[in-house]
């Protein structure tokens, strides 16, 4: 196991956290594992609501009392990309919330804040026909 | 209603630009609805029900015709199509049209965008130009990746690499997650 640093994830916002790159890849404590990816570590897998996926014999998954964050998006189902030049790991938006979007018809919901800095999501206008406009300055 | 998502990180250019509006308008500056929607280029306006299901996927409309001539899309039509849809819950010809997904490419372009303009704002800025560079190569065509960084390392996204880009993107049958377009 190599030394600690700070390790910043960029997941749904940025997180510092502690942890370890080895072979550039990140390994935090499972408490962190759950807070940036929203799955906890349990005996039957990683976990979230009812559903669970077994780690199964993943190769180079636990480095004593920490895991490979990026192996672990990966097997919910999130791209990510590791940067262990700069301490940091993206991670991305889970594949099949974009596939339900384009196939099914789902529309995924979002925090973002407005432009006064008050969070707002799109589930808060459930109800009415929204139309979302994607815009910018550039 | 409308909602209005700015992918955005110029907080100030937003604002002056969302000045006298009455609907909410949100600051994405880490691009997420360019993943969860598969979103490459603005303005892309997307239709959702009451309940939450997209009635019409991404398209490009506006809110005026000054891009007309260049787009061959008119404020118009896209207004008569949402009053319909409001009042009847009418849908056009074009609102079953399957927007195809991101590529791997794609989403890793993304991730190295999101990479970047944090290590910016941290003001880490040649390792932030190393994965623009990065996600400008994973996407070239990607309005959202390379238009929108323009500003972001100095350049002009209306002066000339706006217009190189635009070129190479039409050079290339103007591809886009959205509807697309007949135009000339």
């Amino acid at each position: 196991m190599g030394e600690t640093s700070e390790i910043v994830v960029l997941a749904d916002k940025a997180t510092v956290v502690k942890g370890s790159w080895v072979e550039g890849e990140p390994y935090v404590t499972p408490e962190d594992l759950e807070t940036v990816l929203g799955w906890q570590v349990k005996p039957e897998g990683l976990c979230k609501n009812d559903a669970c996926i077994p780690i199964g014999n993943s190769i180079n998954f636990g480095e004593g009392d920490y895991l490979n964050l990026e192996e672990a998006a990966t097997l919910v189902g999130h791209p990510s990309l590791s940067a262990p030049e700069v301490g940091m790991i993206t991670i991305g938006q889970a594949h099949d919330v974009r596939s339900k979007a384009l196939k099914d018809r789902v529309a995924p919901n979002f925090t973002l804040s407005d432009i006064s800095g008050v969070d707002r999501s799109m589930s808060d206008w459930t109800g009415k026909k929204r139309l979302l406009v994607a815009f910018s300055s550039w | 209603m409308v909602i209005a998502v700015a992918i955005d990180e110029n907080i100030e250019a937003i604002q002056e630009l969302s000045k006298g509006t009455t609907y909410p308008v949100l600051m994405d500056k880490d691009h997420i609805l360019t993943e969860l929607y598969a979103i490459s280029n603005v303005p892309s306006v997307i239709w959702v029900d009451e309940t939450g299901m997209i009635s019409r996927p991404a398209a490009s409309e506006f809110g005026t015709d000054t891009f007309t001539e260049i787009t061959g899309v008119s404020r118009e039509t896209h207004m008569q199509q949402v009053r319909d849809w409001v009042h009847d819950g009418a849908l056009p010809e074009d609102a079953s049209y399957v927007v195809p997904d991101l590529s791997e490419e794609e989403i890793q372009a993304r991730l190295h965008f999101r990479l970047a303009v944090h290590l910016r704002r941290e003001n880490q800025l040649s390792e932030a130009d190393i994965h623009f560079d990065k996600a400008a190569e994973l996407a070239p065509l990607d309005f959202t990746i390379v238009r929108a960084s323009m500003p972001l390392r100095g350049g002009d996204p209306f002066g000339e690499e706006f217009f190189e880009l635009y070129q190479k993107y039409q050079d290339a049958g103007s591809p886009f997650h959205g509807i697309p377009r007949t135009t000339a």
